[in-house]
């Protein structure tokens, strides 16, 4: 999970406020900043080739992953997610057990104001990021899991990450071929098998000690993360029509910490919410295209007062996604999203926020080509621009949240193939990744009033990334 | 019993002629290339050797389903199908449109020369052709009497 793809509403300055506005725009600038580092650094990026699955099936890696890594999924690791994570070649004893763990280091433009986290410095930072246990693989014929927990290195705390537990069947009706399954998953979108939505979508990997600050995002991309739990039913229908309909609910205070995220960052009770998806893929074998639509409806009162005003948030966005796998010398893959997010802030409003209504949009789309499945470059292009609100976006000079930039990624991924050394335990990923800003906060120059320019924020991350 | 056998042979001998025959004009090499591209990962050619798909070897001539120790979905296991030649090419296509409900998930091989050309290496080393007829493994009774959709 990214920087770029967290879910605030930048700190407010309450010294405009009354003293009670003041104390819930000082709640709200705290709880979201700590949802924030939540997001960004305790929630961090969670996707990889899982050598688990690589063992329960005898697959290289490459079989699912573009690049031989992960988490860039194949139309083979399409079908393999939505069949529940349940294939395999049946031979020997099968421990649905792995773990990555990856770091590296990090030089922002200019140094931070303050260090990004009690153990690093304003710049140049060299942090271990992430290390991840799974349980992930099949439990039973139909059963099968993504469930991670992590341990964060700069905040040196544990806790649940990204899971996703499913059940799916085959059918056939009316002579079709119908995956029929459930989901039950703790991040809307974590469930998708496409690379464009938020939970998995490109940079795959960012440094968590990199600059986030001010940096808004939509609801559906990380805004609930993992202290929600959700249930979503799928059907997959020809092996090309997806369509999916869920629901969330907050996880409680208490059980948030007992899972390790932490007292003070609930994010609230979510109610009437829904979440729904709906894609075509067209795979032809030595290249596949999908096309769809994805929703996510939620309202949310921050302190679960029975009967208080609620935020109220539509989003509503569109993806597409496109590879090449040819004979697997040369692959191409491009991936495209679109999200708009409708917001109605009923609790925000009341609390200080200029606007009771207001916008959110966030384009993306990346291409990436690896050669032999093991030298890649990526470029992405990030767009996020919204309705200005001093208060809301107090970060920016102007309150508004609009930030542009493009991300550029060269690696190296040695393993991964059918003849690799140490197939499937040995895998590596050695990354160069560069984040160029644009705009950030709405301006590229002083946009914060204190003389602070977008391109201050432009990141380099040298990453390590090991999985067994 | 005696009938039984010998009315699972003669089926099977047809088959298997006709494998050596029927897509003679495939590139059997270029079958290969394309086995190792689109099939390898999940089936080998070498008799016994199942991975996430079952052994190949033989498969031509051989009925649906009729590996053993190989866990198949209850949609092959229920086809009746004999893998001739020509099933194989249909097959091929679009497996799981040709099967609905068969766990292969392949997308197929569009070009029927490609499939042809898989089918003739498939012929080849599997050792379908009469020759080596003998090897092909016992078939479900009730699949090598008749073949069906």
């Amino acid at each position: 999970m990214s920087a770029m793809n967290s879910f605030i509403f930048s700190g407010m300055r309450d010294t405009q406020m009354t003293s009670r506005i003041g104390e819930r725009l000082s709640f709200w600038a705290v709880s979201r900043l700590l949802l924030l580092l939540c997001t960004t650094i305790g929630f961090a990026e969670s996707a990889s080739a899982l050598p688990s699955y690589a063992r329960q099936t005898g697959y290289a890696c490459v079989k699912c992953h573009v690049g031989g890594f992960g988490p860039q999924l194949t139309p083979y690791g399409v079908r393999f997610k939505l069949s529940a994570y349940t294939e395999t070649d049946h031979k020997g004893l099968k421990i649905p057990v792995a773990m990555f763990v990856y770091g590296g280091f990090t030089h922002t433009e200019k140094d931070q104001p303050t260090p990004p986290t009690p153990h690093t410095s304003v710049n140049d930072n060299t942090t271990l990021d992430q290390i991840s246990g799974f349980i992930a693989g099949r439990w039973f014929e139909d059963v099968g899991s993504f469930l991670q927990v992590t341990y964060n290195g700069n905040t040196k705390g544990a806790s649940i990450d990204n899971t996703d537990i499913r059940y799916a069947h085959d059918f056939v009706i009316a002579k079709t071929d119908a995956l029929i399954g459930v989901s039950v998953n703790n991040n809307p979108t974590v469930q998708d098998p496409f690379n464009t939505l938020f939970a998995w979508n490109f940079p795959y990997l960012t440094s968590a000690v990199a600059f986030g600050n001010g940096d808004a995002g939509t609801l559906i991309s990380g805004g609930l993360g993992p202290a929600v739990v959700g249930v979503s039913g799928y059907t997959f229908v020809d092996d090309s029509i997806l369509a999916e309909v869920g629901t969330y609910r907050a996880l409680s205070p208490a059980m948030q910490i007992k899972l390790g995220l932490g007292a003070g960052n609930d994010i609230g009770r979510v109610d009437d919410s829904i979440y729904y998806r709906l894609a075509y893929l067209q795979d032809m074998n030595t290249q596949a295209f999908s096309v769809g639509l994805v929703g996510f409806n939620a309202s949310i009162q921050p302190g679960r007062v029975d009967g208080g005003p609620v935020n109220r948030y539509r989003d509503v966005g569109a993806d597409a996604w496109y590879e090449y796998l040819g004979t697997g010398r040369h692959n191409f893959a491009a991936y495209a999203s679109y999200v708009r997010e409708d917001e109605t802030r009923g609790d925000l409003f009341p609390a200080g926020a200029t606007n009771l209504t207001g916008r959110l949009y966030d384009l993306r789309f990346n291409a990436s080509y690896y050669y032999a499945q093991t030298y890649g470059v990526t470029v992405g292009r990030f767009s996020k621009h919204g309705t200005p609100d001093p208060l809301l976006y107090s970060f920016s000079a102007s309150g508004s949240p609009d930030t542009t930039g493009t991300i550029l990624q060269v690696d190296y991924t040695p393993f991964g193939k059918a003849d690799s050394w140490g197939r499937p335990f040995a895998n590596l990923r050695v990354g160069l990744q560069y984040t160029i800003y644009d705009k950030f906060d709405g301006a590229s120059t002083n946009y914060d009033g204190s003389g602070r320019n977008a391109s201050d924020n432009n990141t380099l991350y040298l990453f390590l990334w090991l999985a067994i | 019993m005696k009938r039984s056998i010998f009315m699972r042979v003669i089926p099977l001998a047809c088959i298997s002629i006709a494998a050596g025959s029927a897509h003679a004009g495939g590139d059997a090499a270029h079958g290969a290339e394309l086995f190792q591209q689109n099939c390898a990962a999940c089936h080998s050619p070498e008799r016994g050797q199942n991975l996430v798909g079952p052994s190949l070897y033989s498969v031509v001539g051989r009925a649906a389903a009729s590996i053993a120790d190989f866990s198949y979905s209850d949609a092959m296991k229920h086809c009746g199908i004999v893998w001739t030649p020509d099933q194989l090419v249909a097959y091929l296509k679009a497996p799981r449109r040709y099967i609905p409900g068969v766990k292969m998930m392949f997308p197929g091989l569009p070009d029927q020369k490609d499939r042809e050309d898989v089918v003739a290496f498939l012929s080849r080393s599997g050792g379908a052709t009469p020759a080596s007829m003998t090897t092909i493994d016992a078939p479900a009774p009730n699949a090598a009497l008749g073949v069906s959709k």
